[in-house]
């Protein structure tokens, strides 16, 4: 068991998060059990962590002739006995779930043997559950058609008809919980009851109690049909291709430069969009509202500290959304499994789980997304090794930092240094992730790989489209606020002047708080050559985000200069004298820098969405550290050169 | 033989699960129990296996599959 928690934090989570009477819905993973969910509860959904866990659980309101019912949708799972934070929130849930709750069991029609096994763990202990069944039209289809009233026999309980993406089996399913259907399942409790002594004496203890359940399944299923050898089906004839070596692999490659595509190129335009209204008509219209505070500090603030805060925000919205919309179709299609399965060998030898390809391809285009991406690695403590190192991804908006420093430095070579801040970034990640399995992540075990590949379906469009809208407005409520905030600091440490003789919201930077900060902290990379206020004060800006760094370059040397001089030239005079001499070793150890730290704001509050608090300080400290040891390492290497 | 020298598309019967036991529970969570009739029903890249069992499709991966011994129906 690889649980960093015990059963308390996540088992309050879920009774403390919400009051009313309590739907848990519990399933094996792809059993559709998210899609009822998003059918009974619609958009009254919220996002929220277990506390404790970076475990994600989705809570809603489902409304119902008898009143409001909160409907927890828990991870999905195959077993009680947890193998990963994400199972442990479950088993915990039940754990200390209240009388008044309703568990609602959905069994996969598919794989009736594998639910019944989750179902049994559920109900051994005489806790009454509600049984729903999916897929019913898919294994009729495979022929193997589930007989119903066969299974209400043997378990004792009704079974309710799910077909996710209907309405039918919710009414039944809201008359039950209404009249009081509910009962225990019988026989799961009387088979854990007489576990089969020659299973106990020897095996292990969780295998043991395992055995019991698993004799009563074989016979439930059993009197249902006899086992029939399996047939090949349209997904096989799928896999027969899209895992086939000579074109799985290029169809894989190929969805990965698709994702890439879509975190840059598909998303920019829309991005600018929304950037360019926020700042123009919107920020005009702000400015009309305030009349007759124009001109003064009230409009800095709200202009260019909260409104330039919200806009932000509001550019990563499209992307966001661009973004979970391609994940959900690839998980709900069947193929994020494949995908997976495909790029385990790869991660594997450097020690993480198949899905975290994804997210780190996706952070080269924009690391803020592949945080988000980590949410499709189902293991909690793999999503967090994951997600420490996507900001060593480069992303995007690096580039503009290299590029403006490649070719002012090394016009000849700007290419060849370029391309090897890639192959750093690259080598950042599989150091990082070696470090981080051999240090905190030594409980992660080198399981064997184990996947359920879901059959191929097409995608539920309605489903998908509530998840994500759930997920954005999560996004711009939680990660949104600390963008704003940190904004607005950052604005107002720009306006107040650190002495006399400028007046707030009229102050050239290198005089404001933020210029003397930037000059009281520029020392901190002499060793790298660096020592230099503009330089600190643009590392300081690509806190927030990496675009401004060329952008807050430039500005602070055209306020000494009058614009005279390029830029370029600007930062040959000032590396040279900072560095004694040595401007390109410094300008590379810049480029590392910037590399090795804090990606930008957004990915910050987003990882503190996501891992929590104490994970994303210790993170953004890290990167500062080894950004900063790498910087003064190629610095002074590069002099001797 | 075993599952990941076993030809294609052919029904055999699990004999023997040689992994350690959190493995072997989850295999046997998921449908692979000694006794059980499964099919390998494609090759895919690395060595990987994808098994039939059921309606269901398990992927399991190289060693995992070098692990799992079957012999073929009578």
């Amino acid at each position: 068991m690889s649980t960093c928690h015990g059963p308390d934090p996540s088992g309050a989570a879920v009774t403390t998060a919400t009051r009313g009477r309590r739907v848990l819905l519990v399933g094996n993973p792809n059993v559709g059990k998210s899609t009822l969910f998003n059918g009974l509860t619609r958009a009254r959904q919220r996002v929220m962590n277990a506390p404790g866990t970076t475990v994600e659980l989705q809570t809603g309101s489902w409304r119902t002739a008898a009143g409001a019912f909160d409907v927890v949708d828990l991870p999905g799972t195959y077993s009680l006995v947890a193998r990963s934070p994400d199972e442990a929130v479950v088993a915990d849930a039940l754990a200390v779930a209240g009388p008044d709750d309703v568990v609602v069991v959905v069994l996969d029609a598919t794989a009736l043997a594998r639910s019944l096994y989750l179902l049994a763990q559920v109900a051994r202990d005489g806790r009454p559950v509600v049984v729903g069944v999916t897929m019913l039209d898919v294994a009729a289809a495979h022929g193997t058609p589930l007989d119903r009233d066969r299974l209400e026999a043997e378990l004792g309980v009704p079974v309710v008809p799910l077909d996710p993406r209907g309405t039918g089996g919710r009414v039944q399913l809201e008359r039950m919980l209404v009249e009081g259907g509910v009962a225990p399942v019988e026989g799961a409790a009387r088979a854990w009851a007489s576990p089969r002594p020659h299973a106990a004496a020897t095996l292990a203890p969780d295998l043991a109690e395992a055995e019991a359940l698993f004799a009563w399944v074989e016979d439930v299923t059993r009197a249902l049909a006899p086992p029939t050898p399996s047939r090949r089906t349209r997904s096989d004839v799928a896999d027969r291709l899209l895992l086939n070596p000579w074109v799985g692999l290029p169809v894989f490659l190929a969805t990965m430069w698709a994702l890439f595509e879509l975190a840059t190129s598909a998303a920019a335009p829309v991005m600018d969009l929304v950037g360019t209204f926020v700042d123009g008509p919107l920020a005009g219209a702000v400015r009309t509202v305030l009349g007759g505070w124009a001109g003064t500090w009230v409009e800095g603030l709200v202009v260019d500290g909260v409104l330039a805060g919200v806009g932000t925000v509001a550019t990563f919205v499209p992307l966001m959304a661009i973004m979970y919309t391609a994940l959900s179709l690839l998980e709900d299609s069947g193929y994020m499994a494949r995908a997976a399965f495909l790029a385990d060998r790869a991660m594997r030898s450097i020690g993480l789980d198949g899905r975290a390809m994804l997210p780190l391809i996706i952070g080269f285009g924009c690391n803020v997304p592949a945080i988000a991406a980590t949410r499709t690695i189902p293991d909690a403590r793999q999503r967090l090794l994951t997600g420490l190192l996507v900001p060593w991804t480069s992303c995007a908006a690096r580039l503009t930092v290299y590029v403006l420093l490649a070719g002012a430095f090394f016009p000849d070579h700007a290419g060849t240094a370029i391309f090897g801040m890639y192959v750093l970034s690259i080598v950042l990640v599989v150091l990082g992730g070696l470090a981080l399995r051999r240090s905190l992540f030594r409980d992660l075990q080198h399981d064997a790989l184990l996947l359920v590949l879901p059959a191929y379906q097409r995608p539920r469009l309605r489903s998908i489209a509530a998840s994500v809208w759930s997920r954005v407005r999560a996004f711009t409520a939680r990660a949104g606020g600390i963008i704003v905030v940190t904004l607005t600091v950052v604005w107002v440490l720009m306006a107040v002047p650190a002495g006399p003789g400028h007046a707030v919201a009229d102050v050239p930077v290198q005089q404001s708080l933020y210029g003397r900060l930037a000059e009281v902290t520029a020392p901190v990379f002499a060793p790298a050559g660096l020592d230099d206020w503009h330089v600190t004060a643009a590392l300081a800006t690509g806190f927030v985000a990496k675009e401004v760094v060329v952008g807050s370059l430039a500005q602070s040397f055209a306020v000494e200069d009058g614009g005279g001089v390029s830029l370029g030239e600007n930062l040959r005079r000032t590396f040279d004298a900072s560095s004694d001499g040595h401007g390109a070793a410094a300008a590379l150890a810049l480029m590392v820098f910037v590399l090795g730290y804090t990606p930008c704001l957004a990915t910050v509050a987003e990882q503190r969405r996501s891992f929590g608090l104490r994970w994303t300080v210790g993170a953004v400290a890290v990167q500062l550290v080894v950004a900063w040891v790498l910087a003064v390492v190629v610095f002074q290497v590069g002099r001797l050169l | 033989m075993h599952l990941g020298s076993c030809p294609v598309d052919e029904d055999v019967e699990v004999v023997e699960v040689d992994v350690p036991s959190g493995t072997r529970l989850r295999l046997h969570e998921v449908g692979i129990r000694v006794g059980t009739t499964v099919r390998v029903s494609q090759r895919a890249p690395f060595g990987g296996r994808v098994v039939a069992v059921g309606a269901s499709r398990l992927a399991v991966d190289r060693a995992t599959a070098g692990r799992i011994a079957v012999r073929p129906l009578p």
